[in-house]
């Protein structure tokens, strides 16, 4: 009889969770591991290169959720979609933002800040990838219109789950892809 | 499509150039006024909230100094409020400052020193019509010179 876990690694687009599949048995065999990696990617588009900071929207393996939601919104709501243009720039503007009923950190969360405008909330969170013309880099995770104290808690550990999936998957990935905004320079 | 792989320590980062996502195109279009207005305001908070921090002012009083109420501050940090000229007077007295104002013009005329320094003039535009060109095939004379030869 088969003894041992098979943890099987599940593709990111289904929640980045891992299956996990047990067999035991009665007599104590040895346990084994067997963990089957798909090819994972990490890809940053730069949204703005501010004085500071970057702002860099985050996709993992081609998930486009961010973007849908980013541009959904531009279409739903400009005014709301402006003025977090707005927002960004101006926390990428200084090197330590202060103003909290804009951008704060997530109570209790580390590494994990939200830029607040009115009816959406944008997570992200903070990183330096030496290498880059901007080494400071604000990193946009997840956002969401209009939540309620509820969903706020829900998309708080989406929005972690997310974070956790990057650093994990950078420790694994030999290679960022890295879409700079285009410019004149080579 | 051009991309250029750059190694750090731990991981090669490539990077791509001129192929620009429908997102990366939504936000490298120019802030309009509205914007630019939103921002200036939210610049403003941040120098506030940079001196109020460095003298351990808390928001209430700030708003007791500025004899305004603390939902007042709370709008001005929302970029919410627009500033009037007294609001802000009275924010940098209370902080112990002096306001000042500046408008800088969005594009600096340049002039050539006998010494061959550039220096730039941010304090005047030139009147055109005064600038005389020479060697390049247009009138020598302003405007008003060449308008009393027409007339003749």
């Amino acid at each position: 009889m088969v003894c041992g876990n098979l943890c099987l690694r599940v593709h990111p687009q289904f929640d980045g969770c891992y299956g996990k599949l047990k067999f035991q048995s009665c007599q104590p065999l040895p346990q084994f591991n067997l963990n089957v990696n798909f090819s994972l990617k990490i890809s940053l588009s730069e949204l703005h290169v501010g004085a500071c900071h970057t702002v860099a929207a985050l996709s993992l393996e081609e998930n486009k959720n961010l973007e849908s939601f980013l541009l959904g919104l531009k279409k739903s709501n400009p005014q709301a979609f402006k003025s977090l243009i707005t927002t960004m720039r101006t926390i990428s503007s200084v090197p330590r933002y202060r103003n909290e009923r804009k951008f704060k950190q997530v109570k209790g969360v580390k590494n994990l800040y939200e830029i607040k405008v009115p009816g959406v909330r944008l997570y992200c969170f903070q990183e330096t990838l030496e290498g880059l013309p901007q080494p400071s880099l604000i990193i946009a995770a997840y956002g969401r219109a209009k939540p309620k104290s509820k969903q706020q808690k829900a998309d708080i550990f989406h929005a972690s789950k997310i974070r956790d999936d990057y650093f994990r998957l950078k420790e694994q990935e030999d290679e960022i892809d890295y879409k700079a905004q285009s410019d004149d320079e080579d | 499509m051009k991309s250029i792989t750059k190694h750090n320590q731990t991981m090669k980062i490539k990077i791509t150039k001129d192929t620009v996502s429908p997102l990366q195109d939504a936000f490298s279009v120019a802030p309009d006024f509205a914007q630019k207005v939103e921002g200036e305001k939210l610049l403003i908070m941040e120098k506030i909230l940079e001196r109020m921090e460095l003298l351990k002012m808390k928001r209430k009083d700030l708003a007791a100094a500025m004899e305004v109420s603390p939902a007042r501050i709370t709008a001005m940090l929302d970029g919410k409020n627009n500033f009037k000229l007294e609001t802000l007077m009275r924010a940098a007295e209370a902080l112990g400052c002096e306001f000042q104002t500046c408008f800088k013009p969005k594009s600096a005329f340049q002039a050539e020193m006998s010494d061959g320094t550039i220096v730039q003039h941010y304090d005047f535009v030139p009147n055109p019509r005064e600038v005389k060109q020479d060697k390049t095939g247009f009138s020598e004379k302003t405007v008003a010179e060449n308008d009393e030869v027409d007339a003749a």
